[in-house]
């Protein structure tokens, strides 16, 4: 009885066992969600703003190669800026400040990865997405597709920048691994003005989240695209276009562009938004891109000493008398600089009249920087052998007033703050349009804007006239005051007297259009100057076949470097060459599309 | 020799279940007797039972209490007819009672002996079988002992050739009388080796019989089931307890490294630190690690695990023995039995305690701040500086010869600048801004390897129970372990606590049983280990001009220019030392077990593995830093849970005497939950560990967690089938439905077969029979196969993020609105890994059961390999899905020799057991893309490590250097590297080789130069015992792996201005101390990027030979035990790893990676050197 008993309980158990798998078996991921819930307009704008999200190239693939301030391809590799920090960190950047990088600069790998992969790829998603969605009205419909168009486009003109041959993908595209990089000339170009050509239609004028492109954000990026093919009849009209909107107005100061407490201004057409201590892990909403950027020395508590402002550029901003600049000579010699000297000893800052935005762009020792303090020289470089006397860019840097509040409080990158990246702004379409008035001939319109734009330098200058030349540790940070306040008013610094000797002066009437040619070139170098652009500017301008416009690229960027060797070897027997133009397709992606991806000339 | 083989044919009846309470444990089984001696007889007088026979045969009566008790007969089938018929009826008798009963009519007389055994001898003179014509008779007597000499009972003692013999008695004591001159006496006794003793004139002869060392009747774990080793088919190695207990580790199984053949282990040297385990190769890119199975619950042992309560650990290495497991068994199955009481036996009390000092070995050869300058200086010279006159130093000043400064801040101070006055000392660890420290310079140089590491004193006590009634048998323990690491503040502390039981209620056919594990484990401190910032990698990347402290004994650090970026190390380890992870386990099974027919049990097995963990970590300001971390506390808890659910069948049963069939089926259920939250927060106002909690602080809270699961499902069946213990057949499969795979390929299924041959057994090998005791064939093949892919490789998934998807679209600068982005690219079609493995093994004892030796040759073929296919970005940055695609092949061979024999006279006994194993691993496959390769081991933007088809997983991939330049028409006449434009090579330089003589060193040049994988592992084991001595020493070696030494990339070349080696200074190209450049062991010192790209430059032989273990103990005498009134009496003292031969230039040639990181080296924690004392005793 007893064993019947066992007996029928084990074929119980045996049956249920068996009884349970299809239900037991199945297991569905928690935590997130499948395609199907975002078949509705909060769906696409959800996934809409996760691709803003990375438009800053902060990318999940992405470290500091993807920044869309373009400090490595567009400043670093020009005369604007070193490499800056010490030799040993990120190696394969000493390669692309030599012009030296192979086919598997891992730099290169990123920004191509973050453009098209994160970027273009997400925005082609959500638009298959919003293809089979129904019940949103057409307008909207329009809106979001014309933001989705404009953010590709963004994409693919960052990759067009630095990589000249990219892949045209798009929603439609069955197998994006299949589509070559080798495309007829002006593809590319094309299929970035047909994005923007669809936003520009059907975006607002004004949009009421402030980080969202406009009418206006599209008709410029279009411009952008079409300056760097020196395709000046279709950029005039749209530049036109939005000088005339009156929706843009001039900041009356030159630093009002670089300040967190002005993000969004009059000036702003599209801003890329950086946000810190928002909850996310870390503040990677900020511009982490540039997280290396940002003084090394401890007592500010940042790092890494990256994207030091080269001695070129200072030189740059040397003036005449008139406060015009020296566009031949000012290279001939260094503007005075403490490389080699130590803090604790003299060195007395040069009297030279200079362009005031330089000392906004850079910072140098014996000059207030913002309101960090003096600028102690040595003390404050990671290592000025190798780097350069001069802070890393200060355009990005953060008040100290507003430390812990839009600076980040987590990491170690703590000098990523919540300061807006001005993508696209209008000094930027005034002097395109001025570049064009000066090869069209129209002088003075050219001098209307490259003089409105001096005007404004002049508005506000660094003050502070510092009287003390040595800076023993004693006087850490900030002279010989004891607090902070004592800073902006006190300490051994006169206060009521400029920085430096700042001059800038207004262009007379335009001789010529070489003149003018070279002085709006010249603007766009001190305006814009470490924000990423030169090097594509130079590059641009090598394209001229009218030679009182070219810019000779191989020219000027080997002078820099064989002049740099004044005051630093680092650039010792690099050459600049054409091939190095463009950064080399990633050798590992060309390695995964064999016979797809092809390699740029020259790797 | 007939009386042993009966004594056998009634044990074999009970089958392998009751063979393995008896038999397996043999050492505790002897001690047994000894317990008993002063009980002696009074067993008959407990055991009640009622029996009704009626014309039945006395070997009836026998089996019939045999199976209501725990006693087994003796006797010899010459003398006693057990066929004799005969009639019992008692009601609630002892067996004594029982027996006299029955044999009142009988020539018959019975003797109980001590250990359940009750021996049956006929009454008066026995017939002489060699007839009437023996003269010269003589007596003799004499004691058995094993080698410890712990007396014998129950030895059979025969006159060779005759059936006369006897039995020794509860003291071991035996004698014969009226026995022929010259004849030989055969000694023999289960579990120990048969000896011949040729008696000559002899009255007295002692003996001391000697265990059978590699036990034939050795019963091991196959998984669902036990098996008797020799009539294993499969490949299955295993491990017991004594050679568990050799090593001290904490973890179980770094203690198997060398001790099995075809395990390759590499141990983590942390406190608490676990080990690598891969079992004959890597079968996959993906997780190999084997799979684990503790009392039949399919879980990992870690470091909660108390050694001391393992029984066996049995490895399955083939598909043969692994396809049990099925989808899981792949890369082999580890299985770990725990000790269990026996039954009717009182308990045994036993307490150990252990203790000792973990120490250190050398640090790297780094330069004192004198040296250090020197280096600076030349290394000016060497990039074109000229000293003196454009070149400085914040520290060392700027002229032709570096000065060392009184004070290194403020900058290089001297004495007497005011600077240095301690009025300006500020140092505030909250204030991040203030920072005015004042440090003098070490002027000798901060050994920062001394200064991190200590003496960590070790310290175990473990006390354990077992015993067993009537129906009843169990198992207790508590253990307690601590151990401090070598570095400061590090260590590990284990409190744990097990009960096996099991209860025979209705002791003919039901039982019921569990096994129940608890432990607390405590990790503390900061234990990176090879980690780029570990306080190892910090003490050789830190100046020595940094002193520890600064002139108020705050820590000084890397603040101030040129001082690099590494955090001090005494500080980091300091401030870590609340860090812990707490982790949380209860473990455990519960069964029933029931015989429903004759040979067929039903078992269901419920097993559970609870695990939570907690891990907390601080961040403590560090004012003297570069980078200002903020006081923040981070704190994780995981929580997982599993449940198995196993339903077997057994029929065991024997046809004809020749034909034994055993058949398991059985189906088993799995589900397991992981569920993770965690919770952070930033800014404290004070650091006081008691304030620093979630709660309070002043900055945001922040919280994550997730939760993930999987189920497996499965059906599976093995018949085994013995013919004439001479050949052995087994078939075995199993089905799998897992939720990880997509519903298309959920299912599959995992046949085996394997086949032994017993050749020893032959009528044809009967010539060799006087050396070959034991001679055995196996063949196995079978599938097995892999499914750690991840839970959710089907889906494919959007998720939220806040940084990657998430953006400040309304312009706030401190909030941002969530998005969604693409997470994982799903494959639905996904299915199992599948490896195939053909494994052909040979058993063999030789020369009287002295040497024995096993070795297996296979191959794995893994085929569907899951592979996470690199998918161009332009396909979009998720996941991308695993895609059955590759192929790896695993080729080696396992060899196991040992020998064990005595010296002087069965005074010395010795063991020597050899273990080797050995495999190349190379990929077959990757994917259909013939190029495809996996490139890995990042260091600094820099990969060292790559595969690809027809190599190994992995291997060093670099240039080939062809040693360095010495002359201007070399560089002149050599390729350019780096490309075309490249500028590197010049005088002191690397000559890279041009391998595609393309007249450029690009990354073309690149190629594979190293392998990581060893050529084999091995272990010798020496066991001595001399009286009341034992002497054991461990060996374990590596061979013919190849290593990158990272630490070497930061102090031979250069980086953050970290230390140097003394090579650096000595022998680097253009050194001044180097008289010739020709014997430069370095390029020229001038931190160019060009020398630190990887080449054979840094690949270094792994290859060493290691002491781990030396053990000298000392057994008291068993008088002083019964003064003591103790059983026994141990005390021992051991050093591990007391010396390590090597050519490897790194702190310890033994690093702990994960595949991805196989061989590269970046200061990985050494192993410790420990000495220690023990003693236990057993009441």
């Amino acid at each position: 009885m007893k064993k019947k008993s066992i007996l029928i309980a084990t074929i119980f158990l045996m049956v249920m066992s068996f009884s349970c798998s299809e239900e037991f078996l199945t297991k569905e991921p928690m935590g997130t969600t499948s395609e199907n819930i975002f078949y509705n307009e909060k769906g696409i704008n959800s996934l809409l703003i996760g691709t803003y999200g990375i438009i800053s190239g902060n990318t999940p693939v992405c470290g500091r190669g993807c920044s869309i301030q373009n400090w490595v391809y567009g400043s670093l590799m020009s005369d604007d800026a070193y490499k800056g920090s010490e030799f040993t960190d990120q190696v394969p950047l000493n390669s692309i400040e030599r012009w030296e990088m192979i086919a598997d600069n891992s730099y290169a790998s990123q920004k191509w990865s973050g453009t098209l992969g994160a970027g273009v790829s997400r925005c082609n998603s959500i638009l298959k997405i919003l293809n089979k969605t129904e019940g949103i009205d057409e307008t909207t419909t329009n809106r979001l597709r014309g933001e989705i168009y404009f953010l590709r486009a963004l994409f693919n003109f960052e990759a067009w920048l630095v990589f000249k041959n990219i892949p045209i993908i798009t929603e439609d595209t069955e197998d994006p691994a299949k589509i070559t990089n080798v495309n007829s000339e002006g593809a590319v170009l094309k299929n970035i003005i047909n994005d923007l050509e669809f936003s520009w239609n059907n975006l607002p004028e004004t949009q009421e989240d402030v980080g969202r492109p406009t009418k206006y954000s599209a008709m410029a990026l279009a411009a952008k695209a079409y300056m760097q093919e020196l395709d000046y009849d279709k950029a005039k009209p749209l530049l036109d276009n939005i000088i005339n909107s009156d929706k843009y107005h001039l900041m009356p100061n030159f630093i009002d562009n670089y300040k967190i407490s002005t993000n969004n201004n009059s000036e702003s057409i599209f801003e890329i938004q950086a946000s810190v201590n928002d909850g996310s892990n870390g503040s990677l909403n900020g511009e982490m891109g540039i997280g290396l950027n940002f003084p090394y020395p401890g007592e500010m508590g940042m790092c890494c000493g990256f994207h030091q402002a080269s001695q070129n550029l200072v030189n740059a901003y040397k003036v005449d008398e008139k406060g015009l600049p020296m566009f031949d000579t000012f290279n001939d010699f260094d503007l005075k600089n403490d490389q080699g000297i130590k803090s604790a000893d003299e060195f007395i800052p040069f009297e030279d009249k200079v362009d005031p935005r330089l000392d906004w762009t850079i910072s140098r020792r014996g000059i207030p920087y913002r309101d960090w303090g003096i600028n102690p020289g040595s003390r404050w470089i990671r290592d000025q052998a190798f780097g350069g006397p001069y802070q890393p860019a200060s355009k990005p840097i953060y008040y100290k007033s507003e430390k812990g509040k839009f600076s980040t409080t987590t990491g170690w990158q703590l000098g990523v703050s919540a300061n807006n990246y001005r993508y696209l702004r209008l000094t930027h379409i005034l002097l395109w349009r001025a570049e064009i008035a000066a090869y069209d001939g129209d002088l003075e319109l050219s001098r209307t804007y490259v003089n409105m734009i001096r005007e404004r330098a002049g508005n506000e200058v660094v003050s502070g006239k510092v009287l003390i030349y040595k800076f023993p540790s004693l006087t850490y940070p900030w002279g010989a005051g004891t607090t902070d306040a004592d800073f902006m008013t006190g300490g051994d610094v006169d206060w009521a007297q400029p920085a430096a000797n700042y001059k800038i002066g207004l262009y007379p009437p335009f001789i010529n259009q070489k003149e003018a040619m070279r002085a709006v070139q010249w603007e766009l170098r001190l305006e814009f100057a470490t924000e990423g652009l030169r090097f594509f500017d130079l590059r641009r301008w090598d394209k001229h076949t009218n030679p009182d416009f070219r810019v000779d690229m191989v020219k000027t960027l080997n002078d820099f470097a064989k002049n740099d060797l004044r005051i630093r070897n680092t650039m010792s027997g690099a050459t600049f060459n054409e091939k190095a133009k463009y950064m080399p397709i990633p050798q590992h992606q060309i390695d995964l599309q064999p016979d797809v991806l092809v390699q740029n000339p020259g790797y | 020799m007939k009386l042993n083989r009966n004594v056998m044919s009634i044990f074999k009846k009970d089958g392998p279940q009751k063979k393995l309470l008896r038999i397996m444990k043999l050492i505790p089984f002897l001690i047994l007797f000894l317990t008993l001696q002063m009980s002696a007889s009074v067993w008959s007088q407990t055991t009640k039972m009622n029996v009704k026979f009626k014309n039945s045969t006395l070997q009836e009566l026998f089996l019939e209490i045999e199976k209501s008790s725990n006693y087994r007969f003796f006797y010899n089938n010459d003398e006693v007819d057990v066929n004799q018929l005969i009639s019992v009826d008692t009601e609630g008798k002892t067996v004594g009672k029982i027996l006299e009963f029955a044999f009142k009519d009988l020539p018959y007389s019975f003797k109980e002996l001590d250990n359940n055994l009750i021996l049956i001898e006929r009454n008066g003179a026995i017939p002489n079988p060699i007839g009437t014509t023996m003269q010269q008779q003589k007596n003799i007597s004499g004691k058995v002992t094993d080698s410890s000499g712990f007396p014998l009972p129950g030895v059979s003692i025969v006159i060779k050739g005759t059936t006369k013999g006897i039995v020794s008695d509860s003291n071991g004591n035996y004698s014969l009388s009226n026995i022929p001159k010259n004849c030989i006496l055969q000694f023999s006794f289960i579990g120990m080796k048969k000896q011949d003793i040729d008696i000559g004139n002899q009255t007295t002869i002692n003996v001391i019989l000697k265990e059978d060392s590699i036990d034939l009747d050795e019963v091991v774990a196959i998984g669902y089931g036990y098996r008797l080793k020799e009539e294993l088919s499969g490949s299955v190695s295993t491990i017991t307890s004594e050679k568990i207990n050799i090593s001290n580790e904490s973890s179980v199984m770094s203690r198997l490294q060398g001790q099995v053949s075809g395990v390759t282990i590499t141990n983590d040297n942390t406190p608490g630190g676990s080990a690598n385990v891969c079992i004959r190769g890597l079968g996959t890119i993906n997780d190999s690690s084997p799979l684990y199975v503790i009392d039949g619950v399919p879980v990992g042992p870690s470091n909660s695990l108390n050694s001391n309560d393992i029984e066996s650990i049995s490895i399955l290495k083939d598909a043969s023995s692994a396809a049990i497991y099925g989808s899981r068994g792949a890369n082999g199955v580890v299985i770990i039995t725990t000790k269990n009481g026996r039954k009717n036996e009182p308990t045994r009390i036993s307490f150990a305690v252990r203790t000792g000092i973990n120490q250190s070995v050398k640090g790297y050869d780094l330069l004192n701040t004198e040296q250090y300058g020197e280096v600076l200086w030349m290394t000016a010279r060497n990039q074109g500086y000229i000293p003196g006159v454009n070149f400085s130093n914040p520290y060392y000043g700027s002229g032709t010869k570096p000065i060392i400064p009184d004070y290194i801040l403020p900058n290089g101070a001297m004495e007497g600048d005011p600077g240095t006055s301690i009025d300006n000392y500020s140092y505030d660890p909250f204030d991040k801004d203030v920072y005015g420290g004042i440090v003098r310079a070490n002027k000798e140089g901060t050994n920062w390897f001394d200064e991190i590491t200590r003496k960590g004193v070790v310290q175990e006590y473990n006390l354990s129970a077992e015993g067993g009634g009537k129906n009843i048998i169990y198992a207790s323990s508590a253990n307690y372990l601590k151990e401090n690491g070598i570095l400061n503040q590090t260590g590990f502390e284990r409190f744990s606590f097990r009960n096996n039981m099991e209860i025979t209620p209705f002791t003919d056919w039901l039982k019921v049983g569990q096994s129940l594990q608890v432990s607390l484990t405590k990790l503390k401190g900061d234990l990176d280990n090879n980690g780029e910032y570990s306080p190892i990698a910090n003490s050789f990347k830190l100046q020595p001009i940094i002193p520890v402290y600064d002139i108020k004994g705050n820590y000084a650090g890397t603040i101030g220019k040129n001082l690099g970026e590494s955090n001090n190390p005494v500080a980091q380890l300091e401030r870590s030392k609340d860090n812990k992870n707490d982790q949380f386990r209860i473990l455990g099974n519960l069964f029933i077990e029931a015989k429903i027919l004759e040979g067929l049990t039903f078992k269901s097995l419920f097993g559970y593995n609870y695990n939570q963990y907690t891990i907390l970590t601080k961040t403590i300001p560090a004012p003297e830093h570069f980078q200002k971390f903020i006081a923040a506390v981070y704190k994780e808890s995981n929580t997982s849970f599993q449940w198995n659910w196993s339903n077997t069948i057994n029929y065991n049963a024997t046809f004809s005497d020749i034909h034994k069939l055993n058949v398991i089926f059985g189906t088993e259920s799995v589900e397991n939950n992981y569920d993770w939250m965690n919770g952070s927060r930033d800014d404290y106002f004070s650091l006081d560990p008691n304030y620093m909690q979630l709660s309070s602080g002043e900055g945001e809270q922040k919280n994550s967690g997730s939760k993930s699961e999987w189920s497996l499902f499965s059906i599976f069946g093995r018949v085994n089938y013995n013919l004439m213990g001479k050949y052995i057949f087994e078939a075995t499969a199993r089905r799998d439905g897992s939720s990880r795979f997509g519903v298309n390929n959920r299912f599959s299924i995992f046949p085996a077969g394997s086949f032994a041959w017993l050749i020893s057994e032959e009528k044809f090998l009967k010539d060799t029979k006087k050396w070959l005791d034991f001679f055995k064939l196996r063949f196995g093949v079978g599938m097995s196969g892999n499914d750690r892919i991840g839970n959710y490789n089907s889906y494919s998934t959007f998720g939220s993020d806040d940084t990657f998807a998430s953006y400040d679209i309304q312009g706030t600068n401190t909030s941002v609105v969530s998005g969604f982005m693409p997470l994982t690219l799903g494959n639905p079609n996904v299915g199992w890994e599948k490896t195939q493995t053909f494994n052909i093994g040979m058993d063999m004892k030789v020369f009287n059961n002295t040497l024995d030796m096993s070795v297996d040759v296979w191959q794995r073929n893994t085929k569907d390999m899951l592979y996470q296919l690199s998918i161009p970005v332009v396909s979009g940055i998720a996941t991308a899905p695993f895609v059955n695609i590759g192929e790896m092949k695993n080729t080696g061979f396992d060899f196991e020799l040992g020998y064990h024999n005595t010296a002087i006279s069965g005074k010395l006994k010795y063991s020597i057991t050899a273990t080797i194993s050995s495999y190349a691993n190379e990929v077959v496959k990757l994917s259909d893309e013939i190029n495809e390769e996996i490139i890995m081991g990042d260091y600094r933007q820099i990969n060292y490590l790559r595969s690809s088809k027809g190599r190994s997983f992995p291997e060093f991939y670099g240039y080939i250097v062809d040693g360095l330049f010495q002359t201007k028409e070399e560089v002149d006449n050599y390729p350019i590297a780096f490309g075309e434009d490249g500028n590197y090579n010049k005088i002191g330089h690397f000559k890279y080789r041009d391998l595609n003589y393309d007249g450029v060193i690009d990354d073309e040049d690149m190629t594979y130069i190293g392998n990581p994988h060893p050529d084999f592992t091995g272990g010798l084991n020496i066991d001595l015992r001399f009286a009341n001595f034992d002497l054991n020493m461990f060996f374990y070696g590596s061979y013919g792996n190849d290593m990158i030494n990272l630490a070497r990339r930061n102090i031979d070349y250069g980086m953050y201005d970290g230390n140097y080696s003394e090579d650096v200074l000595y022998k680097s190209w253009g050194s001044p101390y180097l008289e010739n450049n020709k014997n430069a062991k370095l390029p020229i010192h001038d931190l160019n990027d060009g020398s630190i790209q990887p080449s054979t430059a840094f690949i270094e032989d792994g290859s060493f030979l290691r002491l781990k273990n030396l053990m000298f103990g000392y057994n008291f005498s068993n008088n002083i035990n019964r003064k003591l009134h103790i059983q026994n009496l141990r005390i021992y003292s051991q050093i591990t790893n007391l010396f390590t031969i090597t050519n490897y230039s790194g702190l310890d040639p033994e690093l702990n990676t994960s595949v991805n990181r196989m061989g590269l080296d970046f200061g990985s924690w050494p192993t410790p050197r420990q000495f220690s004392v023990g003693i236990t005793f057993g009441l």
